[in-house]
């Protein structure tokens, strides 16, 4: 139990000793996107008098929009970051002197999605002061903390196992997939910018994107951080991300095995 | 690993700061979304002057006065969404609530009035005021 947990975290000191490396480029990658979508539909639409909701629900639609951001950075920080350097590691064998380490594959793993969780931390954090201080229309947050700092967590983690099962399923050269096939359905179907609720005059669609993860960590942080909005109840919410982490994870343990042992 | 140590700080702070700023909006202003109720009527005691200036909302259930619950706007100059207002209102007699919020410039504003319940439950009022610039009254 020692020797494994010495494993895991040089591995883990390792990969944040990489992170500290290449700060420069990991910084200005977290912070775009989120600023970008704040900008874009928090400052621009509403000062050229389109603001999404009408004169006045932009407010409305700002304050919920910045939970869905925050799930969306951290979910995209698992897919992107994360995943993306699995499938160049795994590719170039990068790996191969981690796999040597002596603990079980698993061991890799399980860093793996704690690296992931600790960055996705940051990516959702560094949303906040991005909608404190950009949006045109005011944001009103009330967080509820125990929620906020659960949701936050389990979200990440989530996002870390996520990164795992896709970056040790996809090749290089299916990359492109990952774009088009998940990251874009991710994104619209996430309930990033709008409520869950809200399609219920769509039940095929309100049904359908229970399969996504993301729609429980937007639901999950609307519920920690607006209050008076209709949302998912919290035992579904907690149970689903806790369900879709373990899942995630079992699936990259086994590919990650698979693939570094064949 | 100095960077990656600093830059969490940083970020750290960043995010405290900002759910401070966020979390006073909130607690000045209305947070989120009211159910609509035919019952309520809100509506703010002409003239609305711009300024900060104490105003008064007068709001009705049933068409009887209002007694109890929380009550605050929050409003948006028309066809500018940039420009806002929000403020929590405090009861001065029953059915009419003292507010002072900032309404910098004359012209059409539109916004709720929520009205929180002891229950839990929260109404959303559309109302919609004329501001007149100030002296000009």
């Amino acid at each position: 139990m020692t020797l494994r947990w010495a494993v895991f975290r040089s591995l883990l000191v390792r990969d944040l000793t990489v992170l500290d490396k290449r700060i420069y480029q990991f910084l200005p990658g977290t912070l775009m996107q989120p600023l970008l979508m704040v900008f874009v539909f928090s400052y621009l639409f509403p000062a050229i008098g389109q603001g999404i909701g009408g004169e006045g629900g932009a407010a409305r639609f700002s304050t919920l929009l910045v939970p869905g951001i925050v799930a969306q950075s951290i979910t995209f920080f698992g897919v992107f970051s994360m995943g993306l350097t699995l499938v160049r590691e795994l590719d170039t064998e990068e790996l191969e002197d981690r796999v040597l380490a002596p603990a079980p594959i698993s061991i890799l793993a399980a860093e793996k999605v704690a690296s992931g969780a600790v960055q996705s931390l940051f990516a959702a954090m560094i949303v906040f002061p991005v909608a404190a201080f950009v949006p045109a229309t005011p944001v009103y947050l009330a967080p509820r903390w125990p929620v906020l700092a659960t949701i936050t967590a389990l979200a990440c983690l989530m996002s870390g196992a996520l990164g795992l099962a896709l970056g040790t399923l996809f090749e290089p050269r299916s990359v492109s997939f990952l774009f088009s096939f998940v990251a874009l359905p991710l994104s619209f179907f996430g309930a990033t910018f709008y409520t869950w609720n809200s399609l219920r005059p769509v039940p095929v669609v309100r049904y359908a994107v229970l399969a996504n993860p993301l729609v429980y960590a937007s639901e999950g942080l609307r519920a920690a951080l607006v209050t008076g909005v209709p949302h998912m109840p919290l035992p579904a919410v907690y149970g689903a991300m806790a369900g879709a982490t373990v899942a995630f994870t079992a699936v990259g343990v086994r590919n990650l095995k698979h693939r570094v042992l064949s | 690993m100095r960077r990656v140590a600093a830059s969490a700080a940083v970020a750290t702070v960043a995010f405290v700061v900002a759910v401070v700023v966020l979390h006073d909006d909130a607690r000045r202003g209305c947070v989120s979304e009211g159910t609509g109720d035919a019952a309520y009527a809100a509506a703010l005691e002409p003239p609305v002057g711009t300024g900060s200036g104490p105003r008064t909302l007068v709001v009705t259930e049933d068409g009887r006065p209002l007694s109890g619950g929380t009550v605050c706007l929050t409003a948006t100059m028309a066809g500018m969404p940039a420009m806002s207002a929000a403020g929590r209102a405090r009861p001065v007699a029953p059915g009419r609530y003292r507010l002072s919020i900032e309404l910098p410039m004359p012209g059409r504003w539109e916004g709720t009035v929520l009205v929180r319940r002891r229950g839990g439950r929260t109404v959303g009022i559309p109302v919609s005021f004329q501001v007149v610039r100030a002296g000009a009254t």
